[in-house]
């Protein structure tokens, strides 16, 4: 191919004709640059969300090559039979823990490490920590980073309030840390003490052996991990581990992998869409220069020549699409991270990502996918140009019949697809991604694009037939006819450029499918855990400490609980605890509640009132299949057998019957599983046992939430007010714990829940624009395209209101088209979202229930947003130059 | 004497009691060293927790069976920086570190820990059926400090132990060595001030027998160790950059002489008055020991070649021309190689430590030579005592 015979090809068949189509032209590079920068947006939040995990945990745990942790705390009472370990390894204990500071409303990790130690180990922590003082500030003496010195204005010398572990405490600022490693874990929100100090804030009796969170060992060169970790676990309690450092919030970051990887499913969504309208950009450019073509491949350009030209048409589009998009994503970015990181922070851990950062692997990626999106979808148009006869395409008015719509292959190979999709629904997940999920979702989308030509053109040939009907038409002529007429010429003329047709309705079909198919999922999803909170939430007054998370299980004060159990409005008292465990090498909860009826004093009691409710106070749980949930959990309690949430059952695929081994205080105990309950709290899981079993394998619970339930004929806000009435007096628990009545926190419940859901439906809205896009840049294409057609109706008499309208028409087919088909297809992914891929990542049943009060008005607006695209296409058909568009030239 | 550094260290980390105070002031519940102490042995082997700060240190030049030369250096510390709080009153640091002078090649380990903890310590075991289950196949004094330990065993003699991953060391220690007592009834003075002075005796030349492993290979040495303990609470008010000390054991005209000298840096660069230093001659048949303490003006050290450190750019004197006219000695003293800095703790930490050979002339120009050990402090740049922290050197 030489440069000449390129460049004329490349001015007649792309340059030409987009200065002409401007309009057009713009309009695919924004398709493309949404889908893009949605692709983009998700995988900088994602990246920065897990890179804040990764950092944390280099610059902690990775501190030491080794750490001893488990749930069973290290006693200071074990170094001296420790010894022999100094030939190897320096061992330095710790305590790691999350505190709530009330003043900045944030979190930090409060990391205690052992100053003596770190003497030896150039940390500053020994410059400043025990700086001059009285002993009451050495004994709280604090380091912060300067991140969070200066963003809440705190100066070495202040007291900086806390809650740990369920009370306010008051640290004595004795430094700023300087810029090391350590001070960038948390993005900053880490303060470093002595680790002594930090057991006693922690409530620790002084005098007596410290207990730490574990130990940190650093290993002397030329030590084996392997060997010394098992040299040194004969020496442990029995379930605590030796581990690469990294390992234990390697198991938090393995769940958030989970999580980004979902949302990096769903951003491809958009991307998806965007192929399609890229191949349905460059098909229409084809067909509408396909006399071009002809001319010039009479006149001697190579099938090559004409290949390349369309190639690099959407080469230059994606190019241009996509460095747009790079640019959108960007700005997305932070948003998106903001959202994917409420997320993380209410379903997993703390955690504090930094500003999204752009990288040069944003750029390369980005400009692959668009690449490789636009070259893989123009390549099957771009062929067929190239195959275009000189002769043949000479021809006016050949153009759509030209190509011969395989339609009967199609259906094949998409009822194959199908098929894989339901093979795909039942296979396993790979950890707990979803990816066969996935698979089968985007099986279930490829089906249903190729079936569409198929099922597209027997119901567009019925309803030509229908309304354009010769007899029909005599008998009625009616008011309706004109409509009848546009909308049976529309058909006609979408049912001529089936692949058109096709292609399109495939992007929008695939759009509104997924945003419908969310929608039943997340609906579904949010109904089911409203009734269950609603079932599961009793008490009509909820108490935690400030500064509770998941991963930080805060008790709740004792004392403070007692003298609130007293107030005169208090009929019973819930209590529920927690403590973290390792089952199989995962972060499990084992949890026990209890209620007191504070007048007789006796536990686990049907309280006053219950009998009428759909629950019976007594019993904690919901059990997944019956109702008799007293009886099973009465039954189970009785034979010291536990219950186990949902997400547990599935992920451990341990079901009642089968015995689990857990760690306990008394070594290792086999339990057999009585029942599974709903949990939707976390899709972490929970071992539920009642308080007298938790007792004796793990001792005396500490509440880490209570309830307070009304005396018959008190009201929740008069029982509020006593609470807090009696917290006013106290200033430093006021600070230190969350009151919440019934309602606000079924509704607090409920922020999170849609919190955690707003990516998604961004996500899904974003990819629904890029298809609405598609349709009005199909239709101006059709509208230019036809230019001739029209004017020949003009000339035959037709109105350019008549011509608009059929314009219109189109776009009313193609609208009713896509939301039939996209429910259609909608309901099959809801399926596979809710039954499959939910119940893989997550581990959660969902009750379904199909918000169709508002997604039917939804859908009504995203056909009425088809036809507003619609009205510029139809405004161009309307103006129609009939003289011109008929001359040959 | 790390110990400067040691002491400066935990002070300015920990110590607030003292702080920004007089030299003069003394950690309240501590003791003065004062004239009239009553020595007693074993037990002065073990710890003063009444005085605030104490070390033990072992060094010595070690041969293995085909003539290659080792240098050791094994130290305990211990420090109170927090007296009135039970988990801060005793902090250890130790540092273990080996010369492999034909291979040119120097290890160093760095540790420190908590007393309360039972980590490190010192600890009297007392024979009986038990003390092998407490102190390996030992009874007697043990400091230790994780699996370094220091044994003093109940024949007198000393058995050193330390490992950090493949370094090692296995000594035996002579329990015949004489031991020698630095200034008049053990009392080094260390300044003008009442009690500015600290408790100090060493044992200058115990015969080592035992193995050595260095980067994982064993050699079986002999040789000779220094060993040096300290206590005190307030030895030094100090303005001082640094000093410079050296342990040597001579031979002179076939017959044992130790000198122990130490020279004060003020920060004005002049030496302070109260450098000292001390001459031994073990006694031998019926000859009694012969010590002779020597004033500052007794003796004059200077430099006369560097190295610099290619890590803290640190300049090190590493070759000193040494003269006590009143013993008539002239001496070189040169380090066995040059890199034998030990960097611990943080930035501006650092010291030199190591093995040195010495040649020279005695009275009538016999000549005299032997070994020791020099070590170099406050060369590293930021060593600099601001306030008048407590601080100690030998």
């Amino acid at each position: 191919m030489s440069a000449r015979e390129w460049s004329v090809a490349w001015k007649t068949l792309v340059a030409r004709p987009s200065r002409n189509e401007r309009g057009r032209t713009a309009l695919a590079i924004v398709a493309v640059a949404l889908a893009i920068a949605v692709v983009v947006a998700i995988r900088m939040a994602n990246r920065t969300a897990l890179e804040s995990f990764e950092q944390t945990s280099r610059a902690v745990a990775g501190r030491g090559a080794l750490t001893v942790h488990g749930p069973t705390p290290i006693s200071s009472t074990l170094f001296p039979r420790l010894r022999w370990l100094g030939a190897y390894a320096e061992a330095e204990p710790y305590i790691d823990r999350y505190a709530y500071d009330p003043r900045a409303h944030d979190t930090l990790e409060l990391l205690g490490l052992d100053w003596a130690a770190e003497v030896a180990h150039h940390l500053p922590l020994n410059r400043n920590l025990i700086a001059p003082g009285s002993r009451q500030q050495r004994r709280a003496a604090v380091l912060l980073t300067s991140y969070y010195a200066q963003r809440y204005h705190y100066r070495r010398g202040d007291w900086l309030p806390l809650v740990l572990n369920g009370r306010l405490v008051r640290l004595w600022i004795a430094g700023v840390l300087p810029q090391s490693k350590l001070a960038t874990a948390q993005s900053g929100h880490i303060a470093l003490m002595d680790v002594a100090a930090e057991a006693h804030l922690l409530g620790q009796v002084r005098g007596a052996p410290l207990r730490f969170d574990g130990l940190q060992l650093r290993l002397a060169p030329g030590v084996s991990e392997p060997w010394l970790a098992s040299q040194v676990q004969p020496f442990l309690p029995a379930d605590d581990h030796v581990e690469p450092a990294a390992v234990r919030r390697r198991q938090t970051e393995k769940m958030v992998s989970a999580f980004a990887a979902n949302l990096r499913a769903l951003s491809y969504v958009a991307l998806l869409v965007g192929a399609f309208l890229i191949y349905n950009t460059i098909a229409m450019g084809v067909v509408r220069r396909r006399t071009a073509i002809a001319t010039l491949r009479a006149l001697g350009a190579s099938r090559r020549a004409i290949l390349a030209v369309f190639l690099a048409e959407a080469l230059l589009l994606s190019v241009i699409g996509g460095l747009a998009g790079l640019a959108l994503g960007r700005l997305l970015a932070g948003l998106a991270l903001h959202l994917v990181s409420m997320t993380l922070n209410a379903l997993y851990t703390v955690t504090h990502p930094k500003a999204v950062r752009f990288t040069a692997g944003d750029l390369v990626w980005a400009l692959i996918l668009a690449v490789g999106v636009g070259l893989i979808s123009a390549w099957g148009p771009a062929r067929e140009a190239a195959r275009v006869a000189p002769a043949e395409g000479m021809r006016p008015g050949l153009y759509e019949t030209q190509f011969a719509v395989a339609k009967h292959r199609w259906l094949w190979l998409g009822l194959a697809c199908a098929l894989l999709a339901a093979v795909c629904a039942k296979l396993p997940a790979i950890g707990t991604v979803p990816f066969w999920g996935f698979a089968s979702a985007l099986m279930a989308v490829l089906g249903m694009g190729l079936l569409l030509p198929f099922a597209v053109s027997h119901l567009l040939r019925l309803g030509r037939s229908r309304l354009l009907d010769p007899a029909s038409a005599a008998a009625g002529r009616n008011r309706w006819w004109p409509l009848r007429l546009s909308l049976g010429l529309a058909a006609a003329s979408l049912l001529s450029a089936l692949r058109r047709t096709s292609v399109l309705l495939a992007a929008l079909t695939t759009a509104v499918a997924m945003f419908i198919a969310v929608a039943i999922m997340v609906g579904s999803f949010r109904v089911t855990v409203s009734t269950w909170l609603g079932e599961t939430l009793r008490a009509d007054v909820f108490l935690r400490a400030r500064d509770w998370t998941r991963s930080n299980n805060a008790p709740l004060p004792r004392e403070v609980l007692r003298q609130l159990e007293r107030l005169p409005g208090v009929g019973a008292a819930g209590e529920y605890s927690a403590v973290p465990e390792t089952y199989r090498g995962q972060r499990i909860f084992i949890s026990t509640a209890w209620s007191r009826d504070l007048e007789s004093g006796r536990r686990n009691v049907r309280l006053a009132g219950e009998a009428s409710g759909p629950m019976h106070r007594g019993c904690p749980l919901r059990f997944l299949r019956s109702a008799g949930d007293w009886n099973i959990w009465r039954r189970g309690s009785r034979r010291g057998e536990v219950f186990v949430s949902e997400p547990f059952a599935r992920h451990f695929d341990r079901w009642p019957g089968r015995q689990i081994q857990l760690p306990t205080q008394a070594g290792p105990q086999k339990l057999r599983i009585a029942a599974v309950f709903r949990d939707y709290s976390s899709s972490q899981g929970y071992v539920f046992m009642n308080l007298a079993l938790f007792e004796k394998l793990y001792g005396k619970p500490l509440a880490s939430s209570a309830g307070l339930y009304a005396r018959p004929g008190m009201t929740v806000e008069r029982l509020l007010a006593q609470v807090t009435q009696v917290l006013a007096s106290m200033p430093g628990e006021r600070q230190a714990l969350t009151v919440n009545d019934y309602q606000s926190l079924w509704r607090e419940a409920l922020k999170v829940f849609d919190q955690t859901f707003r990516v998604t439906w961004s996500l899904e809205l974003i990819a629904l624009a890029v298809a609405i896009l598609g349709v009005a840049n199909t239709l101006l294409a059709v509208a230019l395209e036809r230019r001739r057609e029209l004017a020949v109706l003009l000339f035959l008499g037709a109105t350019r209101r008549q011509t608009r309208r059929m314009l219109l028409g189109e776009a009313v087919w193609i609208g009713a088209l896509a939301l039939l088909f996209g429910t259609l297809l909608g309901v099959v992914l809801a399926a596979i979202l809710i039954f499959v891929i939910n119940v893989q990542s997550f581990g959660w049943t969902i009750q379904v229930h199909a918000p169709w009060t508002w997604l039917l008005p939804a859908c009504l607006l995203v056909f009425a947003a088809t036809l507003i695209a619609a009205l510029g296409p139809a405004g161009v058909a309307a103006q129609v130059d009939p003289v011109a568009a008929v001359r040959v030239e | 004497m790390k110990t400067f550094l040691a002491i400066l260290f935990i002070t300015v980390a920990t110590l607030p009691v003292a702080a920004q105070s007089a030299a003069a002031a003394v950690s309240p519940g501590f003791q003065l060293a004062l004239p009239g102490y009553q020595w007693n042995f074993p037990r002065d082997h073990g710890a003063h927790p009444h005085f605030a700060n104490e070390w033990w240190y072992w060094t010595g030049n070690l041969s293995g069976a085909h003539g290659q030369r080792f240098g050791f250096e094994l130290t305990f510390f211990r420090v109170s920086p927090n007296p009135d709080a039970p988990l801060d009153r005793d902090f250890y640091l130790a540092h273990f570190a080996l010369t492999d002078v034909a291979g040119n090649r120097f290890f160093f380990h760095e540790r420190s820990r908590r007393g309360a903890w039972g980590q490190a310590g010192v600890r009297m075991v007392a024979p009986g059926p038990n003390a092998g289950l407490q102190c390996g196949a030992h009874s007697g004094l043990r400091l230790w400090n994780e699996n370094w330990t220091a044994d003093f065993l109940s024949s007198g003699a000393c058995h050193l132990q330390a490992r950090w991953g493949d370094y090692a060391l296995d000594l035996q220690l002579d329990p015949h060595a004489a031991r020698m007592f630095n200034g008049p009834g053990g009392l080094s003075q260390k300044g003008p001030a009442h009690g500015q002075a600290s408790y100090y005796y060493s044992v200058p030349r115990a015969s080592v027998n035992g193995v050595i492993e260095f980067a994982g290979s064993n050699t079986q040495v002999t040789g000779a160790a220094w060993m040096d303990h300290e206590f005190a609470s307030n030895q030094l008010g100090t303005n001082q950059q640094g000093w410079d000390w050296m342990g040597l054991q001579l031979t002179e005209a076939g017959k044992p002489l130790d000198v122990m000298l130490f020279n004060l840096r003020d920060t004005n660069g002049s030496r302070d008055p109260y450098s000292s230093g001390t001459c031994f001659v073990e006694h031998s048949g019926r000859s009694p020991s012969i010590t002779t303490w020597l004033k500052a003006s007794d003796f004059k050290i200077s430099p006369f070649l560097w190295w610099r450190s290619p890590i803290t750019r640190a300049r090190y004197p590493v070759a000193w021309t040494v003269e006590i006219p009143r013993r008539g000695l002239k001496l070189q003293v040169r380090a066995a190689i040059d890199n034998q800095e030990l960097r611990g703790g943080g930035p501006g930490l650092a010291y030199w430590e190591g093995a040195v050979v010495v040649k020279g002339t005695g009275p009538g120009g016999a000549s005299v030579e032997g070994r020791g050990y020099l070590e170099l402090t406050g060369y590293a740049g930021q060593l600099r005592i601001t306030t008048a922290h407590p601080a100690g050197a030998h």
